[in-house]
């Protein structure tokens, strides 16, 4: 970053300034980074554990699948999944820390009782146990990676601010301050030198 | 020709079938490649040249299983060949049923064409118009013109269309048996019955524990002339426990326990297994009986649900061990 600098007093307390904003903004970026991260945290901890029951979940839904599959065949097994109503979700954004996070609702949920013959009914109804478990799990890895990301662009910028811009400004105002001092003590010599000349001009007066 | 020359020929095709260990290495095959290699060796050779997938092995077993049953049907005749085409009407009930549960959701003729076995190469109903439908009521229209009575109130409720499917199938079966001029007519009307029983045994327990209530178990349940009737398993129904079926009917026991359970794919494999149980062991007197040709159907429904079974297991990557168990021996 490439900072046109005149060595002037306002400069000076122009950039202080600046500074200062920025030192401001390394704080709240550095606050928001602790949020998203405490944030982050809740969620992975509610992710844990609903994971692994989505996972072992899917993973019986699948082999009885498979056994309904092999033993009536794929016409039935095509056939019977289109029976039943569709599910209707909504995916409308949500704000956590000015971050958009999908909110996912259930606008319709298909009614599994009495709406499949009952050789079918079991597998129906654990699916549609199955879906809703996969709308959160869904619901949170989103918001995780919507977090993350985020979280990942704001640590560059805490980073830059930290590492950087903050260093180059500090060094920046260090220059003109002491180029404005450098400059104070020649003027000081200079009317020093000045009132020696005159004080010897008067003398031989 | 005559019904002796249609029983002796279900003898000679019984012999065709494959045998128990056949099947057995079958079901030992590593990948599918290797249970076509094995199975093309068979009669199932030439129509499975063309299959590469698992789809298209259902297929062509399907369509195998349709050609068996229609080649029965060609050297049948008069009452005989009525009470077989009868008969064999529930491949096409089966078709029907997926017609409707598609039609419902609005699928194109070309999806449908796709998933029907050729029924109609058994003297069936052209599907051609049901196909061509534009809606479900337009399927419903035509299904009650061809002689479906039991539709005659039922709207679009994909369920009752089903059931009315079956009830109008099997009381097709019990009027045709009557028309049966063979000794043997009892026998089969039992085993018919016994057929309806686990189906009304399956949905009433399968429906107790679904907690479905007593006005959907008695739409679904079929009459049953030959076997357990609706009003007492409607009573039972009535009672909310499971168990009292098996106390009433222990011949069913295996069957209500597994659907007590829950383990509803399996129902289906014990239910073909007391079926083919039930056969096997009907001692029959004389060589020349019109038993063995139900006897041979129901071989042949097994033989191609045991195959079909297989490619799709193995296909699913199921255990050999497993997979074993899914067979009907």
């Amino acid at each position: 970053m490439s900072i046109s600098i005149r060595y002037t007093k306002g400069f000076l307390l122009d950039f202080k300034r600046r500074l200062e904003f920025i030192r401001d903004a390394h704080q709240l970026l550095e606050m928001k980074r602790d949020q998203l991260i405490r944030k982050l945290k809740a969620l992975v901890e509610e992710l844990k554990p609903l994971r692994e029951k989505v996972e072992k979940e899917i993973e019986e839904l699948y082999g009885e699948l498979a056994l309904f599959h092999v033993v009536y065949g794929t016409q039935e097994l095509r056939t019977a999944s289109i029976i039943g109503e569709s599910m209707e979700v909504e995916v409308l954004p949500k704000s956590v820390i000015g971050i958009s996070v999908p909110l996912i609702t259930k606008i319709k949920v298909p009614e599994v009782k009495e709406k499949y013959p009952p050789h079918i009914a079991s597998l129906a109804e654990k699916m549609a146990s199955a879906i809703n478990d996969l709308i959160k799990l869904a619901e949170i890895e989103t918001s995780i990676e919507n977090l993350a990301e985020d979280l990942q662009r704001t640590n560059v910028r805490v980073n830059a601010l930290e590492k950087a811009v903050i260093p180059q400004y500090e060094s920046l105002i260090k220059r003109i301050q002491d180029a404005l001092d450098h400059e104070m003590l020649e003027e000081f010599m200079r009317v020093k030198l000045v009132k020696n000349v005159l004080i010897k001009k008067r003398g031989e007066v | 020709m005559s019904v002796t020359y249609l029983i002796c020929k279900s003898h000679a095709l019984e012999s065709r079938l494959l045998s128990k260990s056949f099947v057995l290495e079958l079901a030992s095959s590593n990948t599918l490649g290797e249970f076509l290699d094995k199975l093309s060796q068979t009669s199932y050779g030439p129509r499975l040249r063309e299959s590469r997938d698992v789809w298209s092995v259902e297929k062509a077993l399907g369509e195998e299983f349709i050609n068996r049953l229609a080649m029965l049907l060609k050297i049948s005749y008069e009452n005989a060949r009525n009470f077989l085409k009868v008969f064999l009407k529930r491949n096409e009930i089966q078709n029907l049923i997926w017609i409707v549960r598609m039609k419902k959701r609005g699928a194109s003729k070309e999806e449908i064409e796709r998933e029907l076995l050729p029924t109609w190469e058994l003297d069936g109903m052209d599907l051609t118009p049901l196909l061509e439908a534009e809606s479900l009521d337009d399927v419903l229209s035509s299904l009650k013109r061809a002689g479906y009575e039991e539709l005659a109130k039922i709207k679009d409720d994909v369920l009752l269309i089903e059931a009315a499917l079956k009830q109008s199938y099997y009381r097709q079966v019990f009027e045709s048996i009557n028309k049966l001029s063979i000794a043997d007519k009892e026998d089969i009307r039992k085993l018919i019955g016994v057929e309806l029983d686990l189906q009304n045994l399956r949905t009433c327990v399968g429906a107790l524990m679904q907690k479905y209530s007593r006005e959907f178990v008695e739409k679904f349940l079929l009459e049953n002339p030959r076997g357990i009737s609706k009003r007492r398993l409607l009573a039972l129904f009535s009672k909310g426990n499971p168990n009292l079926f098996i106390e009433y009917f222990p011949r069913y026991a295996p069957i209500i326990r597994l659907a007590i359970a829950g383990e509803d794919w399996r129902l289906e494999l014990e239910s073909l297994k007391i079926l083919k149980k039930k056969a096997d062991l009907k001692k029959i007197p004389k060589y020349i009986s019109f038993f063995y040709v139900i006897r041979y159907l129901l071989d042949l429904e097994i033989e191609y649900r045991n195959l079909r079974s297989l490619a799709l297991a193995t296909y699913h990557g199921i255990p050999v061990e497993r997979r074993k168990r899914l067979l009907v021996l």
